[in-house]
Order: structure tokens, then C-alpha cells, then sequence
């Protein structure tokens, strides 16, 4: 607890105090004062170490040691409701203090707190100011008894498993009495301090005094659940004169430690506190609570406990401060990685601008090398291209339809159309193909005379059929239709045959077909 | 919460809160600025790389179009594309056709011309001159009303499409009426 430098410890009774440097391992110095009024040479050693911090151990009568068993609660509530319960049980005292020691069995898992408080007293209160007078920094306050059941666990290790649940450790105080602990389990159920005898009584008087506290101890004890086959571990830290007068009282207990406070510092692995002939345990309590890393139990006046609510808000803040900060930083690092990707990438972009942007300028340069005016150039050959690729030659058409016919029909008359498909309404979308660019459609009609049939229908229509087959093989990507064949035999068609009697003959109509030849769907399709 | 206020060591660790809010506020702002900032620059340079890749690709397609048709100009100069229509001498040149192929009766009929704007690659700098044509001609042999036919958009300056025909085997005779649109190009001349 004081690694690292000397400390001091003040055990107030009341009878007194007892200041206790602790250096090390050892208390090197102890200074006894009976009031603050006579405490003058403690004032002058802890003036003279002004930074030194003092360790308040009380051991008054006044001290309420209570259990009390709350639900389980979150810890941010649980802080509450215990300050508000020990509000409740130790309103007005100056020290109060509470910790959790365990939780009952069953479902709900209720937690037990160890309360504890110092119920004001003149003595305190004097010791208390005493202490506030001076500049050393109180480090903490705590209860001797509270502090003693750890020794008193430490001290009954030797019995090993023949420990019993209940321990009563009983102790004779310069500045109190006798105090005696009483533990279940390793954790305190109550504390009794009685008035000491007189500093020159004998032996014999001081053992019995001893088992008349004791006696009412257990009383005490059995209206808290003991019995006597519990069993019970006694230790009884005594002068080594009382040692033989103790040794053959009957105690009842099952284990009975009788130790000089000599042998109990030496039990408790602590370094110079005590004599072989000392008689009190005041400074065995000091040193042993002194080399504790943390107190059992702490306990704190209000301004005390403000400041430490203080303490702990202002920690809160420094982490809440560095935890922004780390979070901030967090941020602010992928804020910069984002950035560093936007620069790495506005490299990439930027050699990209400068090639396209090259490229551009080269094929501007070669334009304008070209003929100006660029533009109107451009319409024109376009113009030019998209006219002249839709010009259709009627001769050659004409020229090619002959050539086809040959000898068996010849060329009457021709209809021709050479037109744009139908415009559309709407414009074009972007990428069509330009109307002006569009394919012409042609749609011809044709009438051609049959020859070398006569008047054989039959043979008239034949030959149609054959002519129609030679003009689509000829004119192949166009729609070739014959639309009308030199007789009607079509089922759909009218026909009507007359034939000469003995009046004369009948006139025959020249056998003519119709041919319809289109680039596209054409008007004459069947 | 007075008790608290009234200890000044809790004005540091406030301080130090706000300090640093303050710190990751500030630079936070300045990091978003220039990262915003860096992204829209990042976005102009690559709107500006399209539109230059556009632009070369539709220059180079020019240039290409341009580089390839080097001697067309010449042609369509020769073939009075640009030149203005002249119906005297192309009726003049008509006639003459149709004596060398024994062509007549012949009738000629030039309709009143249109302006085309709304044709591909039109409006802005080029419209066509478009002129309906109703040629009717007669001939003895079919064979000199085709060579007639055949050559008749020949004497015409610019395209000349026969756009329908109409022919017919008479008794002793063929006879043809053909429509054919002439069309030349004509540069648009500004706020015409």
C-alpha cells in the first residue's frame, strides 16, 4: 500500500491514537497521544513530511457493521441504491462506506453489501479536524475491525482444513480495548469492542476478562444462526504472560490460537511492528493494513465522498477525451484515405486528360489541313452519297427484264414508282439511319404479251407460271408476284370460256400476263 | 452538480472534451472540403476526358470520311452538284438528247423548285434544291426510248432520280412520261 516511500498510519481509539510510520516493511517510528490536545508530537512528524498521506484506521466503539442484500442491478444503479441505503441506516454519521461481499443462492442472485459507518463522536470529530489541520492528504479511512478479518483469514491458514466457518479473532488495543472480529466464511458478521482492564491488572484477571467477552460473544452468535457444532476457530492475540492463564481456560471452541502479537506479525509475514513483550496489537493492525494492497472496506465523509465523485468525473473526462480523440483520429484517417484515393486516382485521370486531350488536338491539326469549309464539304459529299446510292436505273431495270423474257413474251407497258418509305412521324432517334439514307422502295408493274401459245390456255398458262419463275430467280432480292396470269384459272378468280358455234367464231383476248416486281412489299403481292 | 463546479479541476478534462471536438469538428470540415473539392476537380477531368475521346472520335471520323473521299469533290464539281439549276440549258441538253435518239414528240415540265432543310446533313450549312421534272416523250423503236430513258439524268447538273415512268407499247409507237426529282445543293447563306 506505501511501496515506495514512508507513510502513516493513525489507529484512533477511544482511548487514543496511535501514529504509526510505516517505511517499508517496518513501522520505524509509533507516537501514542491520548487527545489531539496532546498530540503535539505527532503534528510536529507529519508537519516535517507534509506530503506523506495518512491512513485513518478507527477503532471506536461506535462503529455499526450491518449486511444488507439488494437486487441485482445494473452497476450504474447499484451506486445509488447503496448510497441512498447507507443514507438511510448511517444518516449523520461522518464515515460511512460499503462494498459488495457476495451474492444469496437462488435465482434472483441478490447481491450482499457490507455496510459500515462510524457514528459520530466527540473523539473522531476531534481526531478528525486534528488531521484536516494538517497538510499530509488523507489517503483513506477504514475500520480496524473490518480490516482485521483479513488478517484473522490470514492468521487461522495454519489450521488448513480443519479451518471452521466461524472465526473470532480477539485483540487487546492501546487506544480501544479488546477487540474482537467475528468472521463466517472469511467475511465479517460483527464486531464487539469492550473496555480494557486496568493497564496493572494481572494476568489471571486480564484471561478472565477475556473469557467473560468471549462467553458473551457467543451469546451474541447464537442469536445469529451459531451453534456449537458449527464449530469455531478462536484466535487470541495476547501478552506472552497472559499466555498460560489463557491456556487453561475451557474456551468453547474447536480450534484455539494463542499468540503473542509478536507471533501474530511474524503469522502475518509483516516486518518490525512489535516486541516479544508487547502486550497490544494496535500496531500489528497498522503495519498489517498498511502492507495491504487495497483496503476491505473504505469509508468516507461527505466532502470526501464528493470529491471522490469528483475524481471520478474527472477521469470519465479524460477518457471520454481520449476516446474522441482516438475516435477522431480514426476518422480523420479515412477521411485521408479517402483523400489520398482521390489523388491517386486524379493522376490516373490526369494523364488520361492529357493523352485524349493530345489525341484531339492532333485530329484537329489534320482537319484543318482539309479544304474549307470543313462543314459544308462534309454536307455535301454526304448529300452526294446518300443521293446517288439511291438512284435506280429504269433502262437498266427495263434492259434486264427483256433480257429475261427473251423470245416468249415481250414488254406491253410499265408502271413505275421509285419513292421513299414512309417517314416517320417522329424523329429519329439518335444513331438511326438517316430517311435520306434509307433504301428507296421500287414497285413496277409490268404487262407482257405472251408468244408461241396462240389461243392454248393451257399452254399460256404455263408459260406464265414458268415466266414468273425465271423473273424471280432473275431479279433475286426483290418480291416478284405474278398478278395476273393470261386466264383466270386462279380459284379466287372469275372464269369464263366461250367457244364458236356454227354463227362464226368467237374472238380470243390476246394472252397477256401482269408482273409485279418490288423492293419491298409490293402492291401486287399475292 | 454545485459541488462540481465548485472543484476548478473538472475544467480541464471539460476543456480537453471540448478541445478535442473541437479539433475533430474543425478537421473534419477542412478534410470533407478537400476531399469534396478533390472529387469534384476528379469529376471534371473526367467529364473532360469523355468529351475529348468524343470529340476524337467524332473529328477522327470526319477526318477519316474526308481523308477517303479526296477526289469526290472533284466529281461532284464536275457534275455541277453545287452549281445552280439551270432549266434553259438542261431543257436545252434534253432536246438535244432527244434528237439522238429519235425522240418526238418530247415535252418537258419543270415544277416550281423546293428548298430542302430537313433532310440529313441539311440546315445548317447546306440545303437541297429539289425540282420535280415530267419529261413525255415519244419514239418509234423501244430500244431508243430505253437509250433515251438511260441517258436522260445524265444531262441533268447535280442527281437527277427518275422518281416514276410510265411506258407503253402503242400500235406503232412507245410512248413514256417520266418524273424525275433534280436535285443539286445550294450553301446556306447566314440568317437566310
Amino acid at each position: 500500500m506505501f511501496a515506495g516511500g514512508a507513510s502513516f498510519v493513525l489507529v484512533v481509539g477511544d482511548e487514543g491514537a496511535v501514529l504509526c510510520e510505516v517505511r517499508g516493511r517496518d513501522i520505524t517510528q509509533r507516537l501514542f497521544a491520548a487527545s489531539p490536545g496532546e498530540a503535539d508530537e505527532i503534528r510536529r512528524l507529519l508537519e516535517a513530511r507534509p506530503r506523506r498521506p495518512v491512513s485513518l484506521l478507527i477503532d471506536v466503539l461506535d462503529i455499526v457493521i450491518q449486511r444488507e442484500t439488494l437486487p441485482a442491478l445494473a452497476p450504474w444503479e447499484s451506486e445509488a441504491v447503496v448510497r441512498r441505503r447507507m443514507a438511510k441506516a448511517f444518516g449523520g454519521f461522518p464515515f460511512t462506506g460499503g462494498r459488495p461481499i457476495g451474492r444469496e443462492d437462488g435465482e434472483r442472485r441478490e447481491r450482499i453489501y457490507l455496510l459500515a459507518g462510524v457514528a459520530p463522536s466527540p473523539a473522531i470529530e476531534r481526531w478528525h479536524r486534528f488531521l484536516g489541520s494538517l497538510p499530509n492528504p488523507l489517503e483513506s479511512v477504514t475500520l480496524l475491525p473490518v480490516e482485521a478479518s483479513a488478517s484473522l483469514t490470514r492468521l487461522t491458514r495454519s489450521l488448513g482444513e480443519a479451518q471452521s466457518a466461524w472465526q473470532v479473532l480477539l485483540t487487546r488495543e492501546r487506544t480501544g480495548g479488546f477487540r474482537q472480529v467475528i468472521c463466517k466464511d472469511g467475511t465479517i458478521v460483527f464486531s464487539r469492542l469492550t473496555r480494557t482492564v486496568e493497564p496493572d491488572a494481572g494476568a489471571d484477571a486480564v484471561a478472565a476478562a477475556i473469557e467473560q467477552e468471549f462467553a458473551q460473544t457467543i451469546d451474541y452468535m447464537k442469536r445469529l444462526g451459531f451453534t456449537s457444532g458449527d464449530g469455531l476457530d478462536l484466535v487470541i492475540v495476547a501478552a506472552e504472560s497472559e499466555r498460560g492463564a489463557l491456556a487453561d481456560l475451557p474456551f468453547d471452541a474447536t480450534n484455539l490460537l494463542l499468540l503473542t502479537p509478536y507471533e501474530a506479525a511474524g503469522l502475518l509475514g509483516l516486518g518490525r511492528c512489535v516486541t516479544p513483550d508487547d502486550a497490544y496489537a494496535d500496531l500489528v493492525h497498522a503495519l498489517a493494513h498498511a502492507q495491504r494492497a487495497r483496503p476491505r472496506l473504505r469509508l468516507m465523509s461527505e466532502a470526501m465522498a464528493t470529491a471522490a465523485r469528483n475524481e471520478r468525473l474527472r477521469r470519465r473526462g479524460y477518457m471520454l477525451a481520449a476516446g474522441l480523440a482516438v475516435a477522431g483520429a480514426v476518422m480523420l484517417i479515412i477521411r485521408a484515405a479517402d483523400y489520398y484515393g482521390v489523388q491517386t486516382n486524379m493522376a490516373e485521370t490526369e494523364r488520361q486528360r492529357r493523352a485524349s486531350k493530345a489525341q484531339l488536338m492532333s485530329v484537329e491539326s489534320a482537319l484543318a489541313e482539309m479544304p474549307a469549309p470543313r462543314d459544308q464539304r462534309l454536307a455535301e459529299l454526304r448529300s452526294w452519297e446518300a443521293l446517288v446510292g439511291q438512284r435506280i436505273d429504269p433502262a437498266a431495270i427495263m434492259a434486264q427484264l427483256e433480257d429475261t423474257l427473251g423470245d416468249d413474251a415481250r414488254l406491253e407497258s410499265l408502271d413505275w414508282q421509285l419513292r421513299f418509305a414512309e417517314r416517320p412521324r417522329r424523329p429519329a432517334r439518335r444513331g438511326a439511319q438517316p430517311v435520306q439514307d434509307q433504301p428507296r422502295q421500287l414497285t413496277m408493274q409490268a404487262t407482257l404479251a405472251l408468244h408461241g401459245v396462240a389461243h392454248d390456255r393451257e399452254a399460256a398458262v404455263a408459260l406464265a407460271e414458268r415466266l414468273g419463275g425465271r423473273l424471280a430467280e432473275s431479279f433475286a432480292g426483290y418480291v416478284v408476284a405474278v398478278t395476273r396470269l393470261p386466264v383466270p384459272v386462279r380459284p379466287s378468280e372469275t372464269l369464263r370460256v366461250e367457244s364458236g358455234g356454227e354463227a362464226g367464231e368467237v374472238p380470243v383476248p390476246a394472252m397477256t400476263m401482269m408482273v409485279s416486281i418490288s423492293s419491298g412489299p409490293g402492291e401486287g403481292e399475292p | 452538480m454545485s459541488n462540481l463546479l465548485q472543484d476548478k479541476r473538472i475544467v480541464l478534462p471539460i476543456a480537453m472534451v471540448l478541445l478535442v471536438i473541437a479539433v475533430i469538428w474543425y478537421g473534419d470540415a477542412r478534410m470533407a472540403a478537400a476531399v469534396a473539392n478533390a472529387e469534384r476537380i476528379q469529376r471534371s477531368a473526367v467529364n473532360e476526358v469523355v468529351r475529348f475521346r468524343r470529340s476524337s472520335a467524332e473529328l477522327g471520323e470526319e477526318l477519316t470520311y474526308l481523308q477517303d473521299r479526296q477526289g469526290l469533290g472533284e466529281v461532284l464539281r464536275s457534275a455541277g452538284f453545287t452549281d445552280t439549276q439551270d432549266r434553259l440549258a438542261t431543257s436545252a441538253a434534253v432536246e438535244a438528247l432527244a434528237r439522238r435518239h429519235r425522240v418526238g414528240p418530247l415535252s418537258i415540265s419543270f415544277a416550281p423548285e423546293e428548298a430542302l432543310r430537313d433532310r440529313p446533313y441539311t440546315g445548317q450549312v447546306l440545303e437541297l434544291v429539289s425540282t420535280p421534272v415530267t419529261v413525255d416523250a415519244e419514239t418509234a423503236s423501244p430500244a431508243d426510248m430505253r437509250a433515251f430513258l438511260a441517258a436522260l439524268p445524265e444531262v441533268f447538273s447535280g442527281v437527277a432520280t427518275v422518281e416514276s415512268l410510265r411506258w407503253r407499247r402503242q400500235a406503232a409507237a412507245i410512248e413514256a412520261r417520266a418524273v424525275i426529282r433534280w436535285e443539286t445543293a445550294r450553301r446556306v447563306e447566314d440568317g437566310s
